[in-house]
């Protein structure tokens, strides 16, 4: 052995190391050295890459961790062998379990119960030797020691040297070596690394201010001297104990004699017990063949033969238990009338079909069984199921109970470092105002830093900073960080359910939501060899669930599952661009698809969701498909043999599926192997690979006497859009509640947004947008009143819609919910009978008032809030002039308070004015056709500048008034010359308010909008 | 910091050097370290050595790697 590192920290450690832990392995091999051992701070949660990495380098893998031991200083502590990984597994859920979250401690009665079979190293200056010791209190040192050796055997417990060339380091070290020999402890050196190369010093000592709050240019004791805890090279480590040899000769046969655990190749299934006596498989098969006589009824004979193959392939895959769990869960939920649905690749599987799992016919779509699970590819399904987001945590919690809380847990993950908060921590340790720093990460466009950098002079609202060096450098080294994983959060919907202990399998820790979480990142539990399901809220059904309630009271016979699929106004509606408020259909883009597409039929919804993709987008196929669809252009194949694949989508590739079939059909794969084909050209990283992926194409179909150019244009065709593709399994799924959805919003418009407004957060626009199509399909929205509003909004009369307290800014459902049942049956007289019952801050009395909830009673609104601060110590003399307020004052309250007008939208105010200086309405705009010259003002909404192919930032954005939405497209030169009206800092104040930013266009109207020829910031004389 | 007119070295361990017009003889090394100073304004990484010469007396040396400049940093009396 060349050399060993025993204690390292990754990034994982949390600001406590710069390296990723392939970073480290790379580093090691560079520097000769043939054993590391990941010691990050509490955690494993590096440790699937950091074993990945090393397998793939022939570097020896150790496994390990630093912890704080309760009033001692910390300790390393490292897995000899396979069986004691548990032991540490247990030790770390015990550490995080027992102690305040964020503050992970190890008792010394669970290093006792778990230490044992553990190997432990004293640490460097934070270890518990180390730390007493240069803290002065040195008589304390041969007692932890003594504590020490008291759990830890002869040959398991070690006194740590480290290579860290920092003062007083010799005295320590002489010390600590003296201390060995009087007790027969060895020694060994360790780096005690915290970044892999001495380059990334200055990011570490950066993200050192970060977790400490502190300025770079403060000194602070945790800040680092030097920068000498990098991955040092074999020769750098004798150099630096070349007085304390031994300490690194025992530094390698350590690393010599601890083996790395064989975790990665484990499998640890659920287990669903069945009481009658049968298998799981019959069992399995019992439940499939019920569900496929509900699904298919006399055809079951013709799909038979797939559902025997697909549970044929689940059994040999050892995933039976695995489906019964998911068919568990959904039928909880169906029992329950919760709404849910299997979306993603499970909906090409006819057993997910008939188990009720997923709602789109495979065998009728005649989808690919391959996509979702096949023998070749042995990895394991995953199957997302999305509910009523108000339920599905109530499913979490029956997973919890029916499997019991050892064997269930919520999955984390790693919440990384973007781009803006990248920015928003390096300038403020870099001594950046917050004021500053907010403009300049809110400026930013939607690309890596990296890109950024490249660009800086291209991008017009960053040219403006004057300081552009000194930004530069922190984006240069924001950039370091970006990516970097930065704290442990909840995956939105990731459980894993096993037959074994979970606590031996990975470190279960509490999440800021106080869920208990297994510390591994959603992409790294499948190497775990745990079955994950996830189970995902989705605010659509929220939504749906509450139009169909609102329906059925005026419709008792309604129901959402069971309406007409081929309903010519729901397709007109889309057709004119109509979907706001759609499911997966009211982006602008879609819109505009839609505009052109024309669609009126099922399969022109599946297409749509799959065709607004990066795949479809750049691979040109947008236009052919639509030209092709709409008859205008003639529909061809690249192979006469590619027609039953393609013909249902007019010769274009679409989806992944496609991909699948094309090379069985041309090439001759296995449908398993044409779909890894599929994920290699998904996740092919280099124009190496794809060479050889396509000679491979080239050759197997050519061998089957296909053309050369033909095999090569399919192959170009498939190959640029695989990695972007939608799979029609998923698109099938999501067409379903997109259609409905766009019935509802045809024929009960009034219940389908009382839904949406009650389920929001969700969707692609704000509520003001939402209320601007209401009041454009006759609904009259009517304002939050004291003693008429619920919680949320509720329908009132034949047309209208009463907003609830809910809405109000800073209430929160739980407040608004007292507000309510708090209401005496006389109702509320005053704002301080609010504040009396359910304890209402005066805050939020006030905006009770300026919004107009007590107008009802007196629309003197003055003179409530004279009456409220007249309860405020610090009263002020009454401003009531007895008069109600002003439409602008009225607007601008609501605005404030619920960020949308009720009563009118916020450009109407201005109407008079704007029509006087020759601006036109967005109603008026749209109703033009496409070449005119116009000018309109309208509230900026949703700008973006989405990354393109040629780099060329384009911004597209919507306008909004009181008659409508208007598509805008500012070309490139316009970006360059306009864009910092639109992303620079700053929203305009009017009357002493924050106002929505608005913005006067000039430009030539298209078929879907506008494109802008001049941009102006706009502000209300 | 003073610049030191002269110092030998073997693989940037100090041996002696010149101070006061005085050769001082290094007859052990105390300490050593390295400090990065203020890295994030391009200040240079120095090798810091606390020795005693045989003139009894105890000195700190510091040392630039990159350029191998030396400078006496703390003489102790």
């Amino acid at each position: 052995m060349r050399g060993a590192h025993l204690h390292v920290h990754s990034a994982f450690s949390f600001l406590e190391g710069a390296a990723l832990p392939g970073q480290m392995i790379e580093a090691a091999v560079t520097a000769g050295i043939d054993a590391v051992a990941l010691t990050d701070s509490h955690r494993l949660s590096g440790v699937v890459p950091f074993l990945q990495a090393a397998e793939q380098t022939g570097i020896k893998a150790i496994v390990g961790a630093e912890v704080e031991v309760a009033d001692a200083g910390r300790l390393v502590l490292l897995v000899p062998d396979s069986t004691a990984y548990a032991a540490l597994t247990g030790l770390l859920t015990a550490a995080h379990l027992d102690s305040p979250r964020t503050k992970p401690r190890v008792t010394w009665e669970r290093l006792q119960e778990f230490g044992p079979s553990l190997i432990a190293l004293s640490g460097d200056r934070r270890g518990m030797l180390g730390s007493s010791w240069l803290a002065g209190d040195r008589q304390r040192v041969p007692e932890l020691l003594a504590q020490l050796r008291r759990i830890f055997p002869q040959d398991h417990l070690y006194i740590e040297l480290t290579a860290s060339y920092l003062p007083g380091d010799q005295s320590l070290f002489r010390a600590l070596a003296d201390l060995g020999e009087h007790t027969g402890t060895p020694l060994v050196g360790t780096g005690a690394v915290h970044y892999a190369s001495k380059e990334q010093f200055g990011l570490y000592d950066l993200m050192t201010c970060i977790r400490t709050g502190q300025p770079i240019e403060s000194a602070g004791a945790e800040r680092a001297l030097n920068a000498e805890n990098y991955l040092k090279p074999a020769d750098a480590m004798r150099q630096a104990f070349r007085r304390w040899p031994i300490a690194w000769e025992n530094a390698l046969e350590l690393g010599a004699r601890l083996q790395t655990p064989d975790i990665l190749h484990r499998h640890h299934p659920p287990l669903f017990a069945i009481t009658d006596g049968t298998t799981a498989q019959e069992y399995l098969t019992r439940l499939v063949r019920e569900g496929a006589r509900h699904r298919y009824g006399a055809r079951i004979k013709e799909v038979w033969s797939r559902i025997e193959r697909e549970l044929a392939v689940i059994g040999d895959m050892g995933f039976t238990d695995y489906f019964l769990v998911v068919w568990d869960v959904a039928r909880y939920a169906r029992e329950r009338k919760i709404r849910y649905a299997g979306r993603g690749s499970a909906a090409d599987s006819v057993v997910a079909y008939c188990l009720g799992i997923t709602d789109v016919d495979a065998h009728a779509r005649n989808l690919l069984f391959e996509r979702f699970m096949s023998r070749e590819r042995q990895e394991v399904p995953d199957i997302d199921i999305d509910f009523d987001a108000r339920y599905r945590d109530a499913v979490a919690d029956y997973v919890v109970a029916r499997y019991g809380s050892a064997h269930v847990a919520r999955v984390a993950t790693y919440q990384t470092y973007r781009q803006r908060l990248a920015v928003r921590e390096i300038g403020k340790v870099m001594g950046f105002p917050p004021g500053e720093l907010d403009a300049l990460a809110k400026s930013l466009p939607e690309a890596p830093i990296r890109d950024v950098l490249a660009r800086w002079d291209n991008i017009p609202e960053l040219r403006q900073y004057p300081q552009s060096d000194r930004l530069k450098l922190v984006l240069k080294w924001a950039q370091a960080l970006e990516g970097l994983p930065r704290h442990l959060g909840t995956h939105v919907g990731g459980v894993v359910i096993s037959s074994d202990p979970l606590g031996a399998v990975g470190v279960r820790e509490r999440s800021a939501k106080g869920v208990e979480v297994i510390a591994v990142d959603k992409r790294d539990v499948e190497a775990l060899g745990l079955l994950k399901l996830d189970l995902l809220s989705l605010r659509t059904f929220t939504a749906v669930d509450v139009a169909s309630g609102a329906i059925r009271r005026q419709n008792p016979a309604f129901s959402y599952d069971d309406l007409p699929l081929e309903d010519a106004a729901t397709y007109h509606r889309l057709q004119r661009g109509e979907g706001i408020g759609v499911f997966q259909l009211e982006s602008p883009a879609q819109r505009s698809l839609a505009i052109r597409l024309q669609p009126d039929r099922w399969e022109d919804i599946v297409a749509s969701l799959a065709l607004i993709r990066p795949g479809p987008i750049k691979g040109n196929m947008v236009e052919p498909f639509i030209a092709r669809r709409r008859g205008e252009e003639p529909v061809s194949y690249l192979h006469p043999d590619l027609e039953p694949v393609l013909s249902k989508t007019y010769g274009v590739v679409l989806f992944q599926e496609q991909v699948i079939a094309i090379a069985s059909i041309l090439a001759g794969f296995t449908p398993g192997e044409a779909d890894q084909l599929r994920r290699v050209m998904t996740h092919a990283r280099s124009p190496g690979e794809m060479t050889a992926i396509g000679e491979a194409f080239r050759a197997k179909a050519m061998a089957r006497g296909v053309e050369q150019n033909v095999a090569q244009a399919v192959f170009q065709q498939i190959a640029g859009y695989a990695s972007y593709g939608f799979n029609e399994a998923h698109a099938a799924a999501f067409a379903e509640t997109a259609y409905r959805t766009a019935y509802l919003l045809e024929h009960h418009p009034r219940e389908y947004l009382l839904g949406l407004l009650n389920a929001e957060p969700l969707g692609y626009y704000p509520i003001d947008v939402l209320l601007v199509e209401a009041r454009r399909r006759g609904i009259c929205v009517l304002p939050v009143d004291i003693n008429t509003s619920h919680a949320e909004a509720i329908p009132e009369g034949d047309d209208g819609i009463r907003m609830g307290f809910q809405f109000v800014r800073g209430m929160g459902a739980e407040m608004a919910a007292r507000v309510f049942r708090g209401r005496p049956p006389q109702g509320y007289r005053t704002p301080q009978d609010v504040g009396n019952m359910v304890n209402l801050s005066l805050g939020a009395l006030r905006a009770f008032v300026e919004i107009g909830a007590f107008d009802a009673q007196d629309p003197d609104r003055d003179a409530w809030l004279d009456g409220l601060t007249r309860h405020n110590r610090l009263g002020i003399a009454g401003r009531s002039t007895g008069q109600a307020w002003s439409r602008m004052q009225q607007v601008a309250a609501e605005y404030r308070h619920l960020g949308f007008g009720v009563r009118e939208q916020w450009m109407a105010l201005w109407r008079p004015q704007l029509e006087q200086a020759g601006f036109r309405s967005i109603a008026t705009i749209r109703a033009m056709p496409a070449g005119q010259v116009v000018r309109t003002v309208g509230i900026l909404i949703r700008p973006h500048r989405p990354p393109t192919r040629s780099g060329q930032l384009v911004v597209f954005f919507s306008l909004l008034d009181e008659t409508g939405i208007l598509e805008a497209r500012l070309s490139s030169a316009g970006y360059q010359k306009y864009g910092h009206h639109i992303f620079g800092p700053g929203r305009k104040r009017y009357g002493g308010d924050r106002v929505p930013r608005m913005v006067a266009i000039s430009g030539r109207t298209e078929p879907q909008g506008v494109a802008v020829t001049a941009l102006a910031p706009w502000v209300p004389l | 910091m003073k610049p030191l007119s002269r110092i030998w070295a073997t693989n940037r361990v100090p041996e002696r050097f010149l101070w006061n017009r005085r050769e001082v003889v290094i007859v052990r090394v105390i300490d050593y370290w390295r400090d990065v100073g203020e890295w994030w304004r391009n200040e240079p990484e120095l090798w810091f050595w606390r020795v005693e010469g045989r003139d009894r007396g105890i000195y700190e040396l510091a040392c630039d790697p990159q350029r191998n400049q030396w400078w006496m940093y703390h003489v102790y009396d």
